[in-house]
């Protein structure tokens, strides 16, 4: 009798399980409130276990580095000798930056605000790439944000409870960002498939691309934040060009929420609308460039370049401001590496474009 | 073992607290696979931990391991992983079924003498688990995470059964 009942009851379950795998495929939000629910209620208990858990990690993956730390120090001295070469240039650069910022009366970046969380769980199946941080709604936390580590960005929320949130990571099978290869500013869709290597989808122009370029996101969306890092072009494979993180995929302690402000209702309406941030695509280098190489006639040319395309509904917010505004968006924007390579004429800009692809593509 | 076979109302009362342990275990087991045990030499560390305690149930105390439990346990790791819901639940209801139809051949032996039969529902469960996401995903996705896993997996299940025969064993005396 014990086996019927059985049989019975694994058809029914097996019916069950095949209806919510339907219902789940044509709408996936119906299990969301479900799966938030179950996050929450078992994060105080994956907090007490996953402490000692990083715990030994950290020790093994610390007994590998003692293998390993003669070659580990004489790497370190080498990048280090060369990032304080950069620091220096990027010290120089900062202040040519805020100087030209404070001459065109750039608004500042919109505020970036973030909640670090520690990794409780990490789903590690066969074809999901998904993990568990102890911060949620309760932290400012919500569905669409990014989660960085110290390399970049490493994936955004796809559900959140009070207490923790699911971040589905960039190497996810359903992981798509928006991103531009520099130097060119090359978009493309950055897809995971599962490995640890991404994939460039639908990459506008892949002619002259090496490997080493770095990868940043371009923040469309409102909510992934411009010029986040995510990783290098690594090679070519078979048509298909493959980005390499310097993030490990499978041991992230320590994430970072980050709460992107889009820039709504502050005193430039221009500046954070999606059609000013279209036009700033349309600006090539070279025109912003060559009116940037003499600061002091850049003011006229800018204006002469950008007076069509500006609504009118931008341009008298702009008016009682002496410097053309609308087109120092552009400039700040379009060309953030570029303005100092020609205005300073410093060689040390060239390294700034140079350098971190040669660093990260060792 | 307890007999599940009577209808009085004391047995069935004993059966219904009988299946509440390896359920919990199973539950439990959802979780302890979830930790974030990060990966050695590349190799990802994600050993499918409700499998082997279905496995081990299902062949040594077969009526307190129940379809609806599996069902259950299965649901707990789709809701808990952001996986599709009923896929690891349809996983292991598959488990299930290989598990009892080979249980004939290893009744009465070891746990760990079941280790070859385990070996067997791995790579049922492996096929599922490709075929099912596969499917949902409409996609065929990497064939080798799954295979990893389901190895590390079936290495370390004499481990798991010798804990679990321990746990239950302290629990019953």
């Amino acid at each position: 009798m014990g086996m019927v009942t059985h049989r019975t009851s694994m058809f029914a379950m097996v019916v069950i399980a095949c209806l919510f795998l339907l219902l789940d495929r044509a709408e996936a939000t119906v299990f969301e409130r479900a799966r938030e629910a179950a996050t929450d209620a078992v994060t105080p208990v994956l907090e007490i276990f996953s402490g000692p858990v990083s715990a030994v990690r950290e020790f093994l993956a610390g007994i590998q580095g003692y293998l390993a730390v003669h070659e580990e120090n004489a790497r370190l001295r080498e990048e280090n000798a060369r990032l304080l070469a950069w620091q220096a240039a990027a010290q120089q650069l900062q202040r040519t930056v805020n100087r030209y910022n404070a001459l065109l009366n750039v608004p500042v970046d919109p505020s970036l605000e973030y909640a670090t969380g520690r990794v409780v769980a990490d789903d590690g199946g066969p074809f999901r790439r998904t993990l568990i941080a102890n911060v949620g709604a309760a932290n400012g936390v919500e569905r669409g944000q990014a989660a960085v580590d110290e390399h970049g960005l490493i994936g955004r929320i796809v559900g959140v409870g009070n207490e923790a949130s699911r971040i589905l990571l960039v190497t996810d099978l359903n992981s798509r960002v928006p991103v531009y290869v520099e130097p060119g500013r090359r978009r493309a869709i950055l897809a995971g498939d599962n490995s640890d290597l991404l994939r460039l989808d639908y990459l506008e122009d892949d002619e002259g691309i090496e490997p080493g370029a770095r990868v940043v996101t371009t923040g469309e969306g409102g909510l992934i934040p411009p010029g986040l890092p995510v990783g290098v072009v690594a090679g070519e494979q078979g048509g298909i060009w493959r980005v390499s993180s310097a993030t490990r995929f499978d041991s992230i302690d320590y994430v970072r929420v980050l709460r992107f402000l889009f820039p709504r209702g502050v005193d430039d309406p221009g500046i954070g609308l999606p059609d000013a941030a279209e036009r700033v695509e349309q600006i090539s280098p070279e025109e912003v460039t060559t009116e940037d190489a003499t600061p002091d006639a850049a003011e006229p040319a800018a204006t002469e370049e950008e007076t069509a395309p500006v609504p009118p509904s931008v341009s008298p917010e702009l008016a009682p401001i002496d410097t053309p505004t609308d087109a120092s968006v552009d400039v700040e924007e379009g060309t953030f590496t570029e303005i100092p390579a020609e205005a300073t004429g410093d060689t040390l800009a060239e390294d700034l474009t140079e350098g971190p692809a040669e660093g990260e593509g060792d | 073992m307890w007999s599940a076979g009577g209808s009085s109302v004391s047995s069935r009362l004993v059966r219904g607290t009988s299946v509440v342990v390896p359920t919990l275990v199973g539950l439990f087991a959802v979780l302890a696979a979830v930790l974030p045990y990060g990966a050695l030499g590349g190799i990802p560390l994600a050993p499918l931990f409700p499998l082997a305690a279905i496995f081990f149930f299902v062949l040594t105390r077969p009526d307190q391991m129940t379809p609806v439990s599996v069902f259950a346990i299965g649901l707990f790791q789709d809701l808990l992983t952001g996986s599709p819901a009923g896929l690891w639940a349809m996983v292991y209801l598959v488990a299930y079924g290989v598990t009892a139809a080979l249980r004939v051949l290893f009744v009465g032996r070891s746990a760990n003498a079941a280790w070859p039969g385990f070996l067997v529902v791995a790579a049922a469960v492996g096929g599922a688990i490709w075929l099912l996401a596969s499917l949902f995903y409409a996609t065929p996705i990497p064939p080798m995470p799954v295979a990893g896993q389901l190895m590390l997996t079936a290495a370390l299940y004499p481990v798991m059964a010798w804990f679990l025969t321990l746990f239950l064993s302290q629990g019953e005396s």
